[in-house]
């Protein structure tokens, strides 16, 4: 279809300005890309069919200034009498354009970006006291990524073509609020136009189609938006802004906006679930609860590989750990030293296991109640009592005895009879002996277990690799609490497993700096 | 055979000059085999860009080969640094630390290349685009150099020996004379045909 345009390349049909090319046909008229004579580009619409009442409208937005709206200049009469717009010339593609190259619509995220654009403009133009009543795509461009709304003030004269050279009969009636029908409309009407274009920007197709005007019209009457065409999530907002009831519709343009990005933010942040957790219970540990969020996205099978690699670690370290510190503290032949190290080893790989095991489980949670895991970590740490308990029975008499070949039956049977366990290594028990060994060892160990945060050793995000403050804190409890129930002698190896321990868990654990991220709901909060 | 058609370009045609096509763009056809880039308001360069580049940043040469790369200043070829080296089509040009172009060579027959910025960046020509013109130069449905999809019959600006002429399959007046399937052309021609208006125009120097 070929467009006649009344002038051509080199004309000055308006004082002051050289038309280069025709760019297309609107509503009103020729549309022309043209220079003034400073050289400034334009677009030339020539208003061919004009009223007064309509050349008001426009006058009345010249100077509106918006970011999302196509700048209007001036307007200007010629030498026949013709009146000129003068307006700002985007370079850009018309979203008609765009949509016709993406026939199943465009990303969701996109349209969104777009549609804030728009929905920006729309409520600058309500907010000044101007309903647009023409929204089309062919209305709107898009300039290195930013929406422009043109056409706007063009009060009462709907018309103008529509994609793939529809005739102008059929013009806009797919951005046609039902309520136009009656005459009685308002700012309404561009909440259903603007729904209309998320519509089609999200599914590629305008939700009511027909081969007439009337039959389009009669859709948007009577026949509810088919919404499968577009993503779930789109749904309420759509159904919301495509109401029949232009008082059933968002209320402003702006909520709608809202709503929007609302749904795109909603789907593209799954970081989001702990900052809700976060906001429901801001009596808990909250910033807690956040960190542990954070790593939710791990697959598992890292996890595995990680706390394999973690356990390898243990392995390692506990052995040199457990060494050092028997050197350190006991005194012996290299039998009594190979033996206290042994256990020693043992029971500090065993309770160091425990807690990665635990801490890798609960990572992969976003949150748990602290005391639920503090009571987990007091069973895990019964079961490293009953098996340091086993051990102790094991190499009981070793020390002093030097008996170089110790059976289960006699160790077991030492357990039993610790009562007359005199010199051995639970015979450090203080002499009025108030506590039987197995009591004193589970709780020990449990109540150890129980009063540090130990997972947050383990944690991949915690502040440094290792830390200090943890080491103390381990060292204070084990201190106080080996003293009060096991007493003094036998202090060295169940003191010194627990301390060993915290170090071995936070060593062997991987770590990483925490990266920088703001959720994109917050971004979008201070944006 | 049309007398007009050889006195096509009555003097040496111009190194450059602007394509007005109505309803689709304008765009700056160059027609020598090498063109510099740089910044707007040097004299130095062929394209004048208003961007943040030097005066004459870089040098694109047709070669029988294809079209050679000569970067003056910093340029990118798909985010690698370049020196020296061929543009292919779909290559996208930086130059800069963010002016950039799409290459194409959008007709396989063809050796006209087309650089569109990608980037928001404006020509001091005002048009969406420069088409360095080889041999021809297609207006019509894909793939063209100036895609027109409406548009039946595909025309093609052509060289002649000392100018330029147009082909169409369909009747057309250039400047208001009629002719059959191919005309000449000149500075300021203006084309109709059934399919759309063309006019070609000599930039004058901007400022």
């Amino acid at each position: 279809m070929l467009m006649k345009f009344t002038y051509s390349c080199g004309q000055k049909p308006l004082d002051g300005y050289e038309v280069k090319r025709g760019v297309g046909r609107g509503g009103f008229g020729e549309v022309y890309f043209g220079l003034s004579e400073g050289g400034k580009e334009v677009a030339l619409k020539v208003i061919q069919s004009h009223l007064e009442i309509e050349l008001r409208g426009i006058q009345q937005c010249l100077n509106l200034k918006h970011a999302n709206l196509v700048h209007l200049y001036d307007i200007r009469t010629d030498a026949k009498g013709d009146r000129w717009l003068v307006m700002e010339y985007v370079a850009g593609e018309s979203l008609n354009t765009i949509l016709a190259r993406h026939p199943n619509g465009v990303a969701p995220e996109l349209a969104c970006q777009w549609f804030q654009g728009l929905a920006a403009a729309i409520h600058y133009l309500h907010d000044h006291g101007i309903v647009h009543r023409d929204l089309k795509p062919a209305n709107i461009f898009l300039e290195a990524g930013s929406v422009k709304v043109g056409d706007y003030g063009l009060c009462k004269f709907i018309g103008g073509s529509q994609r793939l050279g529809q005739t102008q009969s059929v013009g806009t009636v797919h951005y046609m609020a039902p309520e136009i029908s009656t005459g009685n409309y308002n700012r309404q009407i561009d909440v259903y136009a603007a729904g209309v274009i998320l519509y089609e920007m999200l599914s590629g197709h305008v939700p009511f189609e027909g081969e007439t005007a009337g039959e389009i019209l009669m859709k948007h009457l009577t026949s509810p938006p088919d919404l499968t065409k577009v993503p779930g999530e789109f749904r309420p907002v759509l159904d919301t802004a495509l109401a029949k009831n232009p008082a059933q519709r968002f209320q402003t343009i702006a909520e709608m906006g809202r709503r929007v990005a609302a749904v795109v933010a909603k789907k593209a942040e799954p970081i989001e679930i702990p900052i809700r957790v976060l906001d429901a219970a801001p009596s808990l540990n909250g910033k807690a609860d956040v960190l542990e969020g954070i790593p939710i996205g791990h697959p598992p099978r890292p996890r595995l590989l990680e706390l394999s690699n973690s356990l390898l670690l243990a392995i390692i370290l506990s052995g040199v750990f457990a060494f050092a510190w028997t050197i350190l503290t006991q005194r012996g032949d290299w039998r009594t030293l190979r033996q206290a190290t042994g256990t020693t080893f043992f029971i500090t790989l065993l309770s160091s296991a425990a807690v990665l095991v635990a801490a890798k489980v609960w990572s992969a949670r976003q949150s748990d109640e602290s005391w639920h895991r503090r009571i987990t970590l007091m069973c895990l740490g019964f079961c490293v009592g009953i098996v340091a308990l086993w051990f102790d029975g094991f190499q009981l008499p070793w020390p002093m005895t030097e008996d170089p070949n110790p059976d289960a039956l006699r160790s077991v049977a030492n357990v039993g009879a610790q009562a007359g366990r005199g010199p051995s290594f639970l015979g450090g028990y203080r002499d009025n002996q108030t506590l039987p060994p197995m009591a004193a060892y589970l709780s020990y160990f449990g109540l150890m277990f129980l009063v540090l945060r130990w997972w947050k050793m383990a944690e991949l995000y915690r502040p440094a690799r290792f830390r200090v403050g943890s080491l103390i804190a381990a060292v204070f409890w084990a201190f106080v609490l080996s003293h009060l129930l096991l007493e003094s002698t036998n202090g060295p190896e169940a003191f010194g497993i627990m301390i060993l321990t915290a170090a071995v868990v936070q060593l062997a654990s991987p770590w990483q700096e925490r990266p920088v991220q703001r959720s994109k709901r917050l971004r979008l909060k201070l944006a | 055979m049309n007398p007009a058609l050889k006195e096509t370009w009555k003097q040496e045609p111009p190194s450059q000059f602007l394509l007005w096509v109505d309803g689709v763009g304008g765009f700056l056809i160059c027609l020598e085999n090498r063109v510099t880039l740089g910044q707007a308001g040097g004299e130095k360069s062929d394209i004048g860009i208003l961007a943040d580049i030097s005066r004459h940043h870089a040098t694109i040469q047709r070669d029988p080969e294809g079209y050679f790369l000569e970067a003056v200043r910093k340029v990118t070829i798909n985010g690698q640094p370049v020196e020296k080296g061929f543009l292919h089509s779909g290559d996208r040009l930086t130059l800069g630390p963010s002016c950039q172009f799409l290459f194409t060579q959008p007709v396989p027959i063809s050796a006209s290349a087309r650089l569109e910025p990608v980037s928001g960046h404006r020509f001091v020509q005002p048009v969406g685009a420069v088409i360095m013109m080889a041999d021809s130069l297609v207006i019509g449905p894909e793939p063209a150099h100036v895609v027109m999809e409406d548009l039946p019959k595909p025309i093609i600006l052509f060289r002649n020996p000392g100018g330029l002429g147009i082909r169409h399959d369909r009747p057309m007046t250039i400047n208001g004379h009629a002719f059959k399937d191919r005309g000449p052309l000149e500075p300021g021609a203006k084309v109709k045909t059934e399919g759309l208006a063309l006019a070609l125009e000599i930039p004058q120097a901007r400022r």
